[in-house]
């Protein structure tokens, strides 16, 4: 540090500065979108997601070695339905994935701040803290846009490869209206999962003022329900009573996975259990809650409802910590 | 005019024609005086300048802990303000006030003459601060992390980066991660980023932070470049040394409380005393305690430490010979300003 020296201009700045005003929102989020692009972390993450998705191909291309007929009609890779199929485990397996890297987005992007401290830098220029708060969350939420887009791309993208394998073999040139339309509502069941998520860690986090805490107590809330999901429909039978099953109704974590079930064609369902069994509860299986689509968006909108005001008021709120 | 030995214990009137109006003059010097240590500065009328930060009963309290209590500050424009207290004193806390990181519980704070409780947004990107420990983004770069900061007000334009990475000496080390600087380049990128948009005011809390001797000096010369451009600087230390070089007035802090605050000259002034070398300290110490400009009057071997820092040397000797006490010497002792923050700061905690 001693060997370099301050400057010894005898001027203190050449260059004048424009106008200073507090930013909007857009200005904003572009300025956290673009420390998340320098952030070496979000791009591991970023990866780490693509790896799941990769993984689950690989477990395709697997059975696809082990089981030729797999490629005969009615069977996982072969019929109409096969490209859906091809496309959709990939997919699924890197929501399983981007859930918990969504949520510890959401935490590192807020309690990282915190714990180093450079939040102290946004909020003493005069950043009105709800339009700071918002910036970020709509930052989080491309990310996250991004993070399922990408997922999708590269489940695509691999698909094609199983050409290498098999012939034939599903490729995007199967691809029909009904597939197209399969795809979006599996993106639209990923995106709303990766936002709460990202919404569960953000908030774990502003509470603690800790990316630490936020990552490690939202994986734990997440793995938490999701066992809970299974065991409490269990004691609910061993003592005659339907109250497990009900309490099950109204988690968070259940009802995101049924929500992204519901828009799963029932033929993907069926043969995704042992993909996505890995983590406690199935999307389709009997982890899951057996609600309609809107009663998990709605469950799931009130728990973003709460998660929203506890952290909005927190963040405004509460002073910044020394 | 020599007193006679009768004259002891006499009080300051005129005893003759001769010398009646000298004593008449001498009475009210001495009746006139008043110790103003405590408060100066806290009531004083600067003529026609503009306030750029006040602070009106302003009080923090976190539980049962006062933070601050009741601070009344005021700092005018191109003034260098030094903020003085040891350790725990309410610094950081006052200056997080400021800035709008912490709420007061009370009071009211005002920035170029308008509130902060409600223009924030507006008053806020016209300072600059280095608050505590410099915080930045540790994957960040030092130049991703002044684009970011200069983002957060806009005006900044990638010349201004470079310029103020310059200033800071950190021009070759601009492009590497701050998690890789050291603390005293941290401190610089700290500076940095408080001056990035050539604010109207700027907060710097204890600067010297990890730096070393070259670089403090550095900073002070900074901070008069700045002071010369008509800035208004308000700089945070428990380390008085590092500011009193520097700053035109000073306030000092302890438990939260302004205990005094003024020009270092008025504080200096103000902490004078008489050191007066005789025969019988103890007579002195009598006769002195009496006069009401006087607030304490110590013995210590042959001298009588008078403290009374408005007395006039004249009118001193002049009431001690009138009362027989003829001084080996009379000499006006100065504190140095180390000395009397020390002093004030035990004396508020009676230590």
């Amino acid at each position: 540090m001693s060997e370099i020296r301050w400057s010894n201009q005898t001027f203190v700045f050449s260059s004048p500065t424009g106008r200073v005003y507090s930013p909007g929102l857009w200005r904003l989020m572009r300025n956290e979108l673009f420390k998340m692009r320098r952030r070496p972390l979000v791009w591991g993450l970023f990866v780490l997601d693509l790896l799941f998705v990769i993984a689950a191909w690989a477990v395709l291309v697997y059975y696809a070695m082990k089981s030729p007929d797999g490629f005969q009609t009615g069977h996982l890779l072969g019929g109409p339905d096969a490209l859906i199929r091809a496309i959709g485990q990939p997919m699924t397996l890197g929501r399983r994935g981007g859930e918990f890297i969504a949520l510890a987005l959401g935490a590192l992007t807020f309690g990282g701040e915190f714990s180093s401290g450079a939040i102290r830098l946004a909020l003493s220029r005069g950043v009105r803290r709800a339009r700071y708060l918002l910036a970020k969350y709509l930052a989080l939420a491309i990310v996250c846009f991004a993070l399922a887009l990408f997922g999708f791309l590269l489940s695509c993208l691999l698909v094609n490869l199983l050409m290498l394998i098999h012939k034939p073999a599903p490729t995007l040139l199967n691809m029909n209206r009904q597939t197209i339309i399969y795809l979006l509502e599996m993106m639209v069941g990923t995106c709303e999962n990766y936002l709460f998520c990202m919404l569960l860690g953000a908030t774990i986090s502003i509470i603690a003022r800790s990316s630490t805490f936020g990552i490690a107590a939202g994986f734990g809330y997440l793995i938490g329900e999701d066992i809970a999901a299974q065991i409490l429909p269990v004691i609910g039978r061993s003592i005659h009573s339907q109250t497990g099953n009900q309490i099950v109704t109204f988690l968070f974590t259940p009802n995101l996975n049924a929500f992204y079930a519901n828009f799963l064609p029932g033929f993907l369902s069926s043969t995704l259990n042992r993909l996505d069994g890995v983590i406690a509860c199935t999307p389709a299986g009997a982890g899951c809650v057996p609600v309609t689509t809107l009663h998990a968006l709605i469950v799931v909108l009130v728990w973003a409802l709460i998660l929203w005001t506890i952290s909005t008021i927190l963040f405004i709120r509460r002073d910044v910590l020394q | 005019m020599m007193p006679s030995p009768g004259m002891q214990g006499e009080s300051l009137t005129a005893q003759n024609g001769n010398s009646a109006s000298q004593v008449q003059q001498a009475t009210a010097n001495v009746a006139q005086a008043t110790w103003q240590m405590p408060q100066i500065g806290l009531s004083r009328q600067l003529p026609q300048q503009e306030v750029v930060l006040q602070t009106r009963g302003l009080t923090k309290v976190y539980g049962k802990r006062t933070a601050v209590k009741d601070l009344n500050l005021e700092v005018m424009r191109g003034e260098v303000f030094g903020f003085l207290g040891p350790n725990g004193a309410g610094k950081t806390t006052t200056i997080r006030m400021l800035l709008n990181l912490a709420r007061p519980t009370s009071g009211e704070i005002s920035l170029f003459g308008q509130l902060l409780s409600r223009h924030a947004p507006r008053l806020l990107p016209r300072v600059g601060a280095l608050i505590e420990q410099p915080a930045f983004q540790p994957y960040l770069s030092g130049y991703d992390n002044l684009v970011a900061v200069g983002n957060y007000t806009g005006g900044v334009t990638a010349e201004r980066v470079r310029d103020v990475l310059d200033l800071v000496g950190l021009r070759e080390r601009g492009r590497d991660r701050y998690s890789t600087y050291s603390p005293g380049m941290r401190q610089r990128l700290g500076v940095g980023a408080a001056l990035l948009t050539d604010p109207e005011l700027i907060i710097l809390d204890e600067p010297g932070n990890g730096l070393d001797a070259p670089s403090i000096a550095e900073i002070r010369e900074l901070v008069r470049r700045l002071s010369g451009l008509g800035k208004t600087i308000f700089m945070s230390s428990h380390v008085l040394a590092e500011i009193r070089q520097v700053c035109t007035r000073i306030g000092i802090i302890r438990g939260g409380q302004l205990i005094a605050v003024g020009e270092v000259d008025e504080l200096l002034n103000a902490a004078a005393r008489w050191e007066v070398e005789c025969e019988n300290p103890a007579e002195v110490r009598r006769l002195m305690t009496a006069v009401p400009v006087v607030r304490s009057v110590e013995v210590r071997q042959d001298r009588a430490i008078i403290d009374a820092p408005d007395l006039r040397g004249r009118d001193l000797i002049y009431y001690l010979a009138r009362n027989g006490v003829w001084p080996e010497s009379v000499q006006r002792r100065g504190q140095d300003l180390e000395h009397i923050f020390r002093e004030l700061t035990e004396q508020e905690s009676g230590l």
